[in-house]
């Protein structure tokens, strides 16, 4: 079977989304871990595992973007 | 005296008018004028249907037909078909709108806010001086206001939900995200496979915000660009940032609907191809084993 040729399009759609999709849910996270830190006074604790949770959907984000346009 | 001022760039748009209270800024005008060049860019497209398309009615058939065919190769012939008005609006929308930005006067014709015209000057048709920033532009291109961008990253994301529902059905499409089979699994795998589920749905409130904050920044990013040259080097400067704001214009606009089209596409694909993957995962590890 021939194999399909490398599409141009798919990797432009990365352009400026692949450090969206790593950056908005770290941010996002850390915010609301920064919250509820202030709510219940346990200052590193939510902040730590919203920046962890975050960062992870961040890379799991980016790699379903990097599979979903055919670049890996 | 200065010979003039730098335009003041501001994040928000201003509000020209208000109708019955509601209150129309410069962007939605330019939405409204976006609006009307599609029709009329359509309608001249379409109004004949010759057989054989000359001049614009081929043009326009072309474009349509180069999305179509993007479409169809993501998505299959059948998902192609219910996606494709949606991705194509926002396609056409956005790049009308960005390459208003191009157009002169856009940005810098305006009327006059009185309140930061510097004492003693006097207004005349064109601004000169201390008082050339006290401008408040009458169009601004509507990709550069955050409200319409979250707007349509929100319709690109819930139309999605909706396709998802319909096409797996509630609970197909649910378990995408609180996986009760997997952790029910009571091993290893089963808790990643729940814990990937709990990413998925922050990925996709952080899909909304990314796909408005990229829109948004790279056409204001470029209308800022174009403003302030034009001030700080005349006419020479812009022969360099014309070009390329063409281009980020097309590139934006080709680049949210294709998000969009991934989106769609990956909210009606259950888990067949997870399982597939772990399929051959696990047949991996039976050959490995034996």
């Amino acid at each position: 079977m021939k194999q399909k040729p490398p599409s141009v399009w798919g990797p432009l759609a990365l352009v400026g989304q692949l450090g969206f999709t790593i950056a908005t849910p770290t941010i996002l996270l850390a915010i609301l871990g920064n919250y509820l830190d202030g709510r219940f006074h346990t200052v590193p604790l939510f902040i730590l595992l919203g920046l962890l949770l975050g960062l992870t959907s961040g890379i799991y984000g980016a790699y379903r973007l990097l599979k979903s346009t055919g670049v890996l | 005296m200065n010979l003039w001022r730098l335009p003041n760039i501001q994040l928000a748009p201003e509000v020209i008018f208000s109708i019955f209270g509601f209150q129309v800024t410069n962007t939605l005008l330019c939405t409204w004028i976006s609006i009307i060049v599609l029709i009329l860019a359509f309608y001249f497209g379409s109004h004949r249907k010759d057989m054989i398309p000359r001049g614009w009615q081929n043009f326009m058939e072309w474009i349509v037909d180069l999305l179509r065919g993007l479409v169809e190769s993501v998505s299959g012939k059948e998902n192609g078909r219910k996606f494709f008005p949606l991705v194509a609006s926002f396609f056409f929308f956005i790049l009308v709108s960005n390459l208003l930005d191009i157009i002169p006067g856009v940005d810098s014709i305006g009327i006059i806010e009185p309140s930061k015209l510097p004492a003693g000057a006097q207004p005349g048709l064109l601004l000169w001086g201390n008082a050339s920033n006290a401008i408040i532009p009458l169009i601004r291109p509507s990709t550069t206001d955050l409200n319409l961008t979250i707007a349509m990253a929100l319709v690109a994301v819930i139309t999605a939900q909706v396709f998802g529902f319909y096409t797996l059905g509630a609970g197909g499409h649910l378990s995408k995200y609180i996986n009760l089979r997997s952790l029910a699994k009571f091993n290893f795998q089963g808790f990643i496979e729940f814990f990937v589920g709990l990413l998925e749905i922050v990925q996709e409130i952080s899909r909304v915000i990314s796909l408005a904050f990229r829109l948004f920044g790279n056409v204001f990013a470029g209308s800022v660009v174009l403003a302030i040259f034009a001030f700080l080097l005349p006419a020479i400067a812009n022969i360099v940032f014309i070009p390329f704001e063409l281009f980020v214009a097309g590139v934006q606009a080709f680049v949210f609907s294709l998000l969009t089209l991934i989106y769609l596409q990956l909210a009606v694909t259950g888990h067949e191809h997870h399982e597939e993957e772990h399929g051959h995962g696990e047949a991996a590890g039976h050959a490995a084993a034996h």
